[in-house]
């Protein structure tokens, strides 16, 4: 919708000077009108007048119009809106100074306002990432010690623990994802390697559930391999979240895209979910076999694959297990990795 | 016996690692002041140091920068921070490896292993015994009385695990957890395939009767 300044709008604003324009032309004509052979006089004076006003009016409001496009296309065009006082040229009405002067101030305070929250939201990822670190120590020293005495209690204990881990893991990537920083580094990276390691972060599970693991992946990319490893984590739970009991894992290339796929057997995506599993907070109408879900892991995966500039999509057919696809383009994040070097 | 310099900070580690690493037969000496921690690793003449990179007083990385200053030991990061900088910032310092908490043992055990064969061209490192029978990680190759068979990787992981534990009964949940986390993805069902082959293979080079099975409790050697 195309904003301008509409002439019934004007003529509202003008309303007080016009009224007594009118009625200035009213008092005149009776004043006038008492003398006779004057009509004639009166008449001219009176037109005179009229179109006198008529045409300053006409005029003024043209300008201010034209006035008023130009600050609306200008706006238009801007991406940050909020600059808008800083571009405009000085304009040629106080009235319109002063407006400007306000729209200054007021931005300015804006601006600081988002630099002030900004850098708090900053400090707080920072706090996060090294309460994650801290919380690992624990974490591993706990392990440790259910490493060096084996025992049935110790096993259920190291089976939390990676529970707990995935957790503190999932604060950590919330918190990373939400960085405007970049703070990841892209390198060659083997999908045969980042697919075992995540394997691994999930050993108590996938074996308590006795999940069969097929494994062919041969191909490498450009990305960030712990990025890609949590990414998987969230795939190899959900899967097994929903009753998977075999997940394989398989890479392919097609022209300049490598595909890795991750498919398993559980049951299913109902057609309806299936766009809005990647939303914040989405569930979806699938009994949960093991724990309630938090709609936060795949939320946290397409953000963090929109990142890293990786493709994810998701296959399913109710009752006939889920594939997820990550598609990693070559060409680009080869030139990003070798700019960065 | 190898020595190993242990600097971490954090007390329960500190002292679980040393439990650990004592029970796999190296020596281990524990780093417990941190100021000046170059000196005290010079004085202890270790084989190889576990360092951790948050510590209290000095940067890891400026240590195993100091350390390379002087010598070739073979330093491996162990670290609870993982971001893919700090890593390459290990191995630009002189790191030689960089494993990230919280980390398994059967991975630490295996990368100082091949660490101390590769430095000290050690090849019993990766070679193991037990009544006559020779086991060659590396190739999987197994020798008994002049006959030698070849394995195959989670065979030659399974008897190796066999070894280590000799005398004790090994659950197959156990065998199963340490397969894994030796990037071997294997079942129950996968397990006793393995199982059988491996005993018939041992009957090829004339050992008979060496691996018991324990009725619902797992394997068994002498």
């Amino acid at each position: 919708m195309v904003i301008s300044l509409k002439l019934a709008d004007y003529i509202k604003d003008k309303s007080i000077p016009l009224v007594l324009q009118i009625l200035g032309a009213i008092a005149f004509s009776m004043f006038l009108g008492k003398e006779r052979d004057s009509s004639d006089t009166a008449l001219l004076l009176l037109s005179g007048w009229g179109f006198g006003v008529f045409f300053y009016y006409l005029i003024d409001y043209h300008i201010r119009k034209h006035y008023y496009n130009i600050l609306f296309l200008s706006l238009d065009e801007l991406d940050q809106k909020y600059l808008i006082s800083d571009i405009l040229l000085k304009p040629r009405r106080q009235e319109d100074i002063l407006w400007q002067k306000v729209l200054r101030i007021s931005n300015r305070a804006m601006l600081e306002e988002i630099a002030r929250i900004r850098h708090e939201s900053s400090n707080y990822t920072e706090y996060i990432e090294q309460w994650v670190h801290e919380v690992k120590t624990p974490i591993s020293a706990i392990k440790l010690i259910c490493e060096n005495s084996p025992t049935e209690e110790t096993r259920k204990i190291k089976q939390e623990l990676e529970r707990a881990n995935r957790f503190v893991d999932q604060v950590l990537y919330f918190a990373r994802s939400n960085n405007v920083e970049k703070d990841y580094l892209i390198r060659e990276v083997s999908l045969e390697d980042v697919v075992k390691k995540a394997l691994q972060n999930n050993k108590h599970l996938l074996l308590e559930k006795k999940v069969q693991i097929n494994l062919s992946c041969d191909q490498s990319v450009f990305t960030d391999s712990k990025w890609i490893v949590f990414i998987l984590d969230q795939c190899i739970v959900n899967s097994v979240k929903y009753g998977a009991d075999s997940i394989a894992f398989k890479t392919e290339v097609k022209g300049s895209k490598t595909t890795l796929q991750i498919t398993d057997n559980g049951v299913g995506i109902a057609r309806e979910d299936l766009p809005r599993i990647f939303e914040k907070g989405f569930t979806g109408k699938n009994g949960h076999e093991t724990e309630k879900s938090t709609g936060m892991g795949l939320y946290l995966c397409k953000k963090l694959c929109d990142k890293l500039d990786i493709g994810i999509e998701a296959e399913s057919e109710k009752n006939n297990g889920t594939t997820i696809r990550m598609v990693f383009s070559t060409g680009r994040l080869m030139h990003a990795a070798l700019y960065k070097q | 016996m190898y020595r190993i310099a242990v600097v971490e900070d954090d007390r329960m580690i500190r002292s679980e690692l040393h439990l650990l690493l004592t029970n796999n037969g190296y020596e281990v000496c524990d780093v417990l002041e941190f100021n000046g921690i170059t000196e005290q690793i010079k004085e202890l003449q270790p084989h190889i140091v576990l360092l951790d990179i948050n510590l209290p007083k000095e940067d890891g990385h400026q240590v195993c920068m100091k350390l390379r200053s002087f010598s070739n030991l073979p330093i491996i990061f162990v670290t609870s921070r993982d971001s893919d900088m700090d890593e390459l910032q290990s191995l630009m310092m002189g790191g030689d490896d960089y494993i990230t908490k919280p980390y398994n043992i059967s991975i630490l055990l295996t990368r100082i292993a091949l660490l101390l064969k590769r430095v000290y061209k050690d090849e019993n490192q990766m070679r193991l015994e037990h009544k006559g029978i020779m086991l060659n990680m590396e190739n999987g190759k197994v020798t008994h009385a002049g006959n030698t068979i070849d394995f195959t990787k989670s065979e030659t992981r399974i008897l190796a695990y066999l070894f280590r534990h000799a005398g004790k009964i090994v659950s197959r949940a156990d065998m199963i957890d340490y397969l894994w986390d030796n990037e071997l993805f294997v079942d129950d069902n996968t397990l006793s395939v393995n199982m059988t082959r491996i005993r018939k293979k041992l009957e090829e080079i004339k050992v008979f009767d060496f691996i018991e099975t324990k009725h619902r409790q797992g394997y068994y050697i002498e």
